[in-house]
């Protein structure tokens, strides 16, 4: 009757322990696998790309056109 | 209760990480993205020889571009260095090399080009039908990608000579 609880217990930290190096493994691939990441430029990162690959870049944000006005 | 708290956590991660693309990709701003583009439009052109050591940049109108040009200062193109110039007044621009003129009307583009008329200056824009109009390199933003047209006759009246490898990657060159 004794031994029954204490099985459970080193089972259950064990699958707790399983758990979490599974939940981490996950997690470090799903965040490895993020597309956006690679998107991320600095300017002086930009200004170190050949003009070819500048023009394969897409903008995540653009400005509006009344912001510019001649003075 | 307790033994949920893991798959809890880890549901709440992926959510997060869901959005995380969004947020994260959220980090190419249009005028980041155009000052790279001017800072490759000054390598790719030629000046003549008796121009400075110095190519003043400079932006007319009201600047786009924020802190992303002042990241051009001092920037080699061949032997010689941008300075970057913010420009309000239209005589001023006698001092530039390289001219973006930020105005959104064409009417202001054609006073620009009158003003410099003669003048040895690369002449760029982002307005729509301003290389039609006589500016020698004119961005556009088609599918979210930065494209460029050139004017040659534009170009040459400048005295100013584009580099091939510019003209081939040109959407139009207008002749």
């Amino acid at each position: 009757m004794s031994a029954q609880p204490l099985c459970a217990n080193e089972c259950r930290a064990a699958t707790t322990r399983s758990q979490r190096k599974l939940l981490l493994a996950v997690t470090l691939t799903l965040l490895l696998a993020i597309p956006g990441t690679a998107k991320s430029f600095t300017l002086d990162q930009l200004l170190d790309m050949p003009i070819e690959r500048l023009l394969r870049l897409e903008i995540t944000s653009t400005q509006a056109v009344e912001h510019r006005d001649a003075t | 209760m307790r033994r949920n708290a893991p798959m809890a956590a880890w549901c709440l991660g992926l959510a997060l990480i869901g959005f995380a693309p969004t947020a994260l990709s959220d980090d190419l701003p249009e005028y980041r993205l155009k000052a790279a583009f001017l800072y490759n439009f000054a390598l790719f052109t030629e000046w003549p020889a008796d121009v400075g050591s110095t190519l003043n940049l400079c932006v007319y109108g009201k600047d786009p571009f924020g802190e992303e040009l002042d990241g051009l200062q001092g920037k080699a193109v061949g032997d010689r260095r941008l300075a970057v110039r913010r420009i309000s007044s239209i005589e001023a621009l006698s001092a530039c090399q390289i001219v973006f003129v930020a105005v959104p009307s064409g009417d202001g583009i054609s006073r620009v080009l009158s003003a410099l008329r003669g003048a040895t200056v690369l002449i760029i824009a982002d307005v729509p039908g301003a290389a039609k109009q006589g500016v020698a390199l004119n961005m556009s933003v088609v599918n979210n990608k930065i494209t460029f047209e050139a004017n040659l006759t534009a170009a040459r009246a400048a005295n100013v000579k584009l580099s091939s490898k510019l003209l081939s990657l040109a959407t139009e060159v207008i002749q």
